[in-house]
């Protein structure tokens, strides 16, 4: 891993996406591509010119209202949107957690999606066989190995997943409201993993609604609002000022 | 994307585990699964035997083994690229919500697919050998048509997997153009069928003809393919695999957005 004081540094970056209601052909795609006047006018910004500068080993939670950007920011940090503007430098490795057991499929074995969605959370194979039974044990399944996972509930589901995802060895995680899901002993295992990180010292960017969570366990917050960086600071201030907005 | 690569050992593990699972899913890992797998082609294979067998099949040495190599791999390079080609959008959650090479998805298909053929092809082998074919050292060559097969449906699968989450239409088109390759490849005439003409020529573009008859000199005649199927396998296997990743890595980085 690289000395850089930062795991994130974005300045002026925008996202914009097409508004959709286009059925795709394949005449449309290629009057497109030969398009030279192509109207851009149809666009919605998501994401206005952020600059910012996440510093290594903390944990920051993104809080804002539905649609503020927040899950546009993680996937355009993690590269799975393009940029339509600006610039990203990250140091270190990045895993994105934007829904929690996507990839998972409800006709395999317990099991077989524990090697699956390990597998796509880019976790070693070698460490999956190494942690397997403390993962069935994490998630409070151990019984369930051969049981479909269809057969499991929602917070089943979500606790094997994030047993799995608790496996991730990168240098950054961006989280999409990981935990939203699961009853209070979930709630209360999620948050000993998240101090022990804290410990550790890796970088958590944490886009959620649950902002007890964000006052326990963030450094700082970023608050953003129709695609723009409201505010960004300690997590008290912060989030005192987006609870009194919130309130109006 | 990250600067993961192919060769990163996690590429390769996820590859084995999203092959795998769609393996499973298609309940083909059982015998019956393999068995209805097979008995596609060969229900073809016994419509084109009766209406075609005096028509084009007078001369052809063992013509029931001829069509049988023929429509197996026909319809492995069919089902093969069609359910790839969708494969984008089938594992949707995964294009949109993960980070990892997004070809992975494609190839884990066509590797889903690839294992039934190669089952097909080896019960392809021991119908040969029930019906008087004996056994040749050409024969342990047939794995390397299987291989070039894989690699052929993974280019072609590409190429159609990066256009589709943009132009669904494309399947329509594509599935039109599928059953006119039934007919501009030799499976149920020979090559000679197309006399001198241009069609003959069209036939060195067209690499699973190629194949086809690679696999049928190595089978049925014992011999190894000619030079000039050689040099069509190879111009036809490297210009596909440059241009569908070309293709594929311009569109993955819209990919997520556009599924």
């Amino acid at each position: 891993m690289s000395d850089a004081p930062f795991a994130v540094r974005l300045e002026g970056l925008s996202k914009e996406f097409l508004r959709g209601g286009r059925r795709q052909t394949f005449f449309r795609m290629l009057r497109d591509l030969t398009d030279r006047n192509p109207q851009n006018g149809n666009r919605r910004r998501a994401l206005d010119r952020i600059d910012l500068e996440i510093p290594r080993g903390q944990t920051v939670g993104i809080v804002g209202e539905n649609g503020a950007g927040k899950t546009t920011l993680l996937k355009t940090i993690a590269g799975l949107y393009q940029s339509s503007s600006g610039t990203i430098t990250t140091h270190g490795e990045i895993a994105l957690l934007a829904g929690l057991g996507a990839g998972m499929v409800d006709e395999l074995s317990v099991e077989d999606n524990v090697w699956l969605y390990g597998a796509v959370c880019r976790i070693r194979r070698a460490t999956i066989r190494a942690r397997f039974d403390e993962i069935l044990g994490w998630a409070d399944l151990g019984a369930f190995a051969a049981a479909e996972l269809r057969t499991l509930s929602t917070g089943m589901r979500t606790r094997l997943a994030f047993a799995i995802a608790m496996e991730i060895e990168s240098d950054t995680v961006l989280m999409d409201e990981a935990f939203s899901a699961g009853d209070k002993r979930f709630q209360e295992k999620c948050n000993r993993f998240f101090l022990a990180a804290k410990r550790v010292g890796r970088t958590f960017l944490v886009a959620t609604h649950n902002l007890e969570f964000v006052r326990e366990f963030c450094g700082s917050t970023l608050w953003l609002h129709e695609g723009r960086v409201r505010a960004f600071g300690p997590t008290a201030q912060i989030l005192d000022e987006y609870i009194q907005f919130e309130e109006k | 994307m990250n600067g993961f690569t192919l060769y990163d050992s996690r590429n390769i593990n996820l590859l084995r585990e999203l092959a795998m699972s769609q393996y499973k899913l298609k309940d083909q890992s059982s015998f019956f699964g393999l068995l209805w797998s097979f008995l596609n082609p060969l229900f073809m294979v016994g419509v084109l035997f009766v209406f075609f067998s005096r028509r084009f099949g007078a001369g052809v040495e063992h013509y029931g083994i001829y069509l049988l190599l023929g429509m197996v791999q026909y319809t492995h390079f069919a089902n093969a690229t069609s359910t790839s080609m969708r494969s984008l959008l089938t594992m949707k959650q995964l294009t949109k919500e993960t980070v990892f090479p997004k070809e992975l998805l494609v190839v884990s298909s066509t590797i889903s697919i690839t294992i039934d053929f190669a089952v097909a092809m080896l019960v392809c082998v021991v119908v040969a050998y029930a019906s008087g074919i004996p056994p040749a050292w050409s024969h342990l060559l047939l794995p390397v048509v299987v291989v070039l097969q894989f690699l052929l449906a993974v280019w072609v699968s590409l190429l159609l997997a990066c256009i589709y989450p943009f132009a669904r239409d494309i399947d329509h088109i594509y599935q039109v153009f599928l059953r006119a390759l039934m007919f501009a490849t030799p499976i149920f005439y020979t090559a000679a069928f197309l006399g001198t003409g241009p069609a003959r020529y069209l036939l060195l573009l067209n690499p699973l003809a190629q194949l086809i008859e690679a696999s049928r000199r190595l089978l049925i005649d014992g011999t190894a393919p000619t030079v000039t199927t050689l040099i069509g396998l190879a111009l036809g296997n490297g210009l596909l695999a440059y241009l569908s990743w070309r293709l594929f890595k311009t569109f993955e980085p819209r990919l997520a957005e556009y599924v």
